[in-house]
């Protein structure tokens, strides 16, 4: 069958359902992956096909925007001082942004895209077929053309963050199709956008989800990576290896003010653990020099190199949180943005983990986490649980015979 | 599961390959690509997590070396003279390499090398300690692994050449002339060391050896690439010319073939899109309205929109034309593109004439019946449908795990 899938311009929220897409792929099937053209270099690199839609997103502005819109109406807290949206400079207060401009601006901007997206998308359909939609938690351009061609769609999860949220700022994210456009195409009112999930999260961090879910087991992929620089493979008796695991989109949403790397390292240097850090370049070179227990992987899978750690700290990315889970290791979260918060939340809730809110974290509590993250061994045996649970759920490769039965009878996925 | 893929460096061999990996991956089992590290780009690219340290010869030295030998005894395929086996550059005569001195000279720092890519890989393989490896044919050290580990070694075909040939020039297992195996104490490097196939062709087209096989439906995968924008045919049927770029590193340019191509298909009312690697582009002149140069676009992309197929006998190209039911035309040069040109042609879904031989005039035929006899067209549509009648790579991945260590007869 032929699958279409749009995802958002943010490879983090479309590398959790890469592995979805070669399990097709593996099984005959073809896909083509509808996204903004700067993720046509990102999709090919993981071996799927992409087709550059419509113009650029730059999510990260729009998480700016966020930030600043939540602090606007008292909604944030325990976080950073929003950044300007559009420059991602330090503002001195809220109202040294002109925001009515900015948001009347940004909101015609985001329309016209979503406008383009969706004829670049609609026109793929119309030429290609395909028997059946993906799309991630946001495109919504997937579910107008599934309409028009009359094909049933899916949603896939990027991680901790499902279609029902109540969290501010996570609320409205949901891919919806407003009621003009409804009209437009045929789509009644009361009639759910999303129809189905497909959800990637282990149960104990699953999040709410209003339609139909089937559960599918986390098969990390967070880039294709290279071991140019092997670690030592054999985990050293008697010393936990701990990862670190930071964005490098972090920095750029909540400014300076959140690059925590160098406060984790001491405080887990203080311990006297082996730290690997999972970074990027830049973010490394804002290190400066490191113990030297402290080894830098700025290109190792992260898959591949947590099965030699007992612990990751992380911002709370779906990648990261989701490859943990995966790997069974308890984490620490330190998180900014109202979905990587949640998230936290979350994973600390289901006991698996520990949720420190970035703006709460100082030297004091970033030791006192820490400590907790490395005593609490019920964490660690929550953690394994969680990763059998992952383990027993349907791979990849089972869902693809759901998804057929789906393409050839729009009939709903157990689950 | 664990599964450690091992390639050579040339990626045409171990594309076919890339399929099994996304299955074992989709299934949730883990998968490392040990390859040379001039590979890690391209293996990336695939969506797979490389390894740099496997380290053996290039198979295009291995080729000219063959093609300079081949001269030597008066039989060289091109009239122009051979290429340097280690440069790559065109020699006005056999004397400008001298085989003994270049032994005498390079044997031992070679030798060292290999070994060392060798041990690599095995000591990698200890501490990863993989369930199974999966190789291509031309790459020993899977084999090896496979050896020392005491763990099943799966040499995955890229199309209908076996890796159990007796023509001269066909035979695509490697030699140990680094003594490894025996360094790491096992039986000698051999053909008899292949114990079990992956083979992506059906019966009608594959090579028919009797070893173990699983026989896997042809994925193709020919690098990542976007889908293109299509120039339209006008009603006119659409011809794919594609040449792969290692005949120029195998014989030179006096092997490319596609300006002749188009001289033979001007005068036929068709659409021409001409698909090879941008160094050809920049040889082809001035073009006709009706011709148009892809560069770097993965076949599969093109072929299901293509009535025909005029190619250089690569097995990659000629897998892809299979399973998109494409007539095509082979033009092969070496023995072993020839072997994959008779025998991708059995089904009656295309010809093959000898690339250095055929001329404008038997090209333009060639064509010509692809086109008129619709026998041509049946015959690859019967074809495709039987590649699509056999097991997915998802499928064969759940033969791979259920009986990794299968040493029974035909599995």
């Amino acid at each position: 069958m032929r699958v279409l899938c749009c995802v958002s311009d943010y490879p983090t929220h479309y590398f959790p359902l890469i592995p979805l897409g070669w399990a097709l792929q593996a099984a005959g099937h073809e896909l083509r992956v509808c996204a903004g053209p700067a993720q046509a270099a990102t999709i090919e690199r993981a071996g799927l096909t992409p087709v550059p839609c419509g113009p650029d997103v730059d999510p990260v502005t729009d998480a700016r925007w966020l930030a600043y819109s939540l602090a606007r109406q008292g909604l944030r807290t325990g976080q950073l001082p929003p950044l300007n949206p559009e420059t991602g400079a330090e503002l001195a207060d809220l109202d040294a942004f002109d925001h009515a401009e900015f948001a009347a601006r940004r909101q015609q901007e985001l329309a016209r895209v979503g406008e383009a997206r969706t004829r670049d998308v609609l026109d793929l359909a119309k030429s290609w077929r395909p028997d059946l939609v993906l799309h991630d938690l946001v495109a919504a351009e997937a579910v107008v053309a599934a309409q028009l061609s009359g094909v049933p769609s899916a949603c896939h999860l990027w991680g901790l963050t499902g279609t029902s949220e109540t969290t501010p700022g996570l609320d409205s994210l949901a891919a919806d199709v407003p009621a003009p456009v409804r009209e437009l195409i045929g789509m009644a009112a009361d009639e759910p956008a999303i129809r189905f999930v497909l959800d990637p999260t282990p149960p104990p961090i699953a999040p709410p989800t209003a339609a139909p879910r089937m559960p599918v087991r986390y098969v990390p992929y967070n880039g294709p990576g290279a071991l140019a620089d092997p670690p030592p493979w054999p985990t050293e008796i008697g010393r936990a290896r701990v990862a670190v695991v930071w964005g490098s989109a972090i920095r750029r949403i909540n400014g300076p003010g959140s690059f925590l790397v160098p406060a984790l390292v001491d405080a887990l240097a203080a311990r006297g653990v082996d730290v690997v850090l999972a970074i990027g370049a830049e973010e490394a070179e804002l290190l400066g020099r490191l113990p030297a227990n402290v080894q830098v992987l700025p290109q190792y899978p992260l898959r591949l190199l947590l099965p030699h750690c007992t612990a990751v700290v992380h911002h709370g990315g779906a990648g990261a949180a989701l490859t943990a889970a995966a790997a069974g290791l308890p984490q620490l979260v330190v998180a900014f943005g109202p979905m990587e918060l949640r998230s936290a939340q979350r994973i600390a809730d289901a006991g698996v983990g520990v949720a420190l809110p970035g703006a709460h974290a100082a030297p004091g509590t970033i030791r006192a986490a820490v400590d907790q993250l490395l005593d609490t061994p019920e964490l660690a045996a929550a953690a394994a649980e969680m990763a059998r649970a992952n383990a027993a759920l349907p791979s990849p490769a089972d869902v693809v015979p759901v998804l057929e039965k789906l393409a050839e009878t729009g009939e709903q996925m157990g689950g | 599961m664990r599964v450690l893929f091992t390639v050579t460096r040339y990626s045409a061999h171990y594309f076919p390959l890339v399929p099994t990996a996304w299955a074992l991956r989709a299934a949730g089992h883990e998968v490392v690509v040990a390859c040379p590290p001039c590979e890690v780009a391209l293996v990336g690219r695939a969506g797979l997590a490389a390894v740099p340290i496997e380290d053996g010869h290039d198979p295009m030295y291995l080729g000219r070396l063959h093609q300079y030998f081949q001269a030597r005894q008066g039989q060289a395929l091109l009239s122009g003279g051979v290429l340097h086996p280690v440069t790559g550059q065109p020699m006005r005569d056999l004397t400008e390499f001298d085989w003994a001195r270049y032994k005498a000279e390079h044997r031992d720092a070679n030798v060292a090398r290999l070994r060392a890519g060798l041990d690599t890989t095995v000591a990698f393989a200890r501490d990863w300690r993989p369930d199974l490896v999966v190789h291509d044919p031309l790459n020993m050290t899977g084999v090896l692994v496979g050896q020392v580990l005491g763990i099943p070694a799966w040499c995955h075909l890229w199309g209908p050449v076996g890796p159990l040939e007796e023509r001269v020039g066909t035979q695509l297992v490697p030699r140990d002339h680094t003594d490894s195996f025996a360094r790491h104490g096992v039986p000698p490097m051999g053909p008899e060391l292949i114990e079990r196939i992956i083979d992506p062709c059906p019966p009608v087209i594959g090579s028919g050896t009797a070893l173990p096989t699983l026989p896997v439906r042809c994925v193709p995968y020919n690098g990542s690439g976007t889908v293109p924008e299509l120039p339209p045919r006008g009603g006119r049927p659409r011809i794919c010319v594609a040449w792969g770029n290692s005949l120029d590193l195998l014989l030179g340019p006096g092997s490319f073939l596609v300006p002749d191509i188009l001289r033979a298909l001007a005068p036929l009312p068709v659409e021409v899109v001409v698909v090879c690697g941008s160094a050809g582009r920049d040889r082809l002149g001035p073009l006709p309205g009706n011709v148009h140069v892809l560069s770097d676009l993965p076949l599969r992309l093109l072929l299901p929109y293509c009535e025909a197929i005029v190619y250089h006998g690569g097995a990659g190209s000629g897998m892809t034309a299979a399973w998109a039911g494409v007539p095509q035309l082979a033009l092969p040069f070496t023995a072993e593109q020839q072997l994959t040109a008779e025998r991708i042609t059995r089904a009656g879904s295309g010809v093959w004439h000898v690339g250095y031989e055929v001329g404008t005039t038997g090209i333009r035929d060639a064509v010509s019946l692809l086109l008129d006899e619709p026998r041509y067209q049946h015959n690859a549509a019967a074809l495709r449908e039987e590649i699509a009648a056999m097991p997915s790579p998802a499928q064969v991945v759940e033969d791979l795990v259920a009986r990794p260590r299968c040493h029974e007869g035909a599995v």
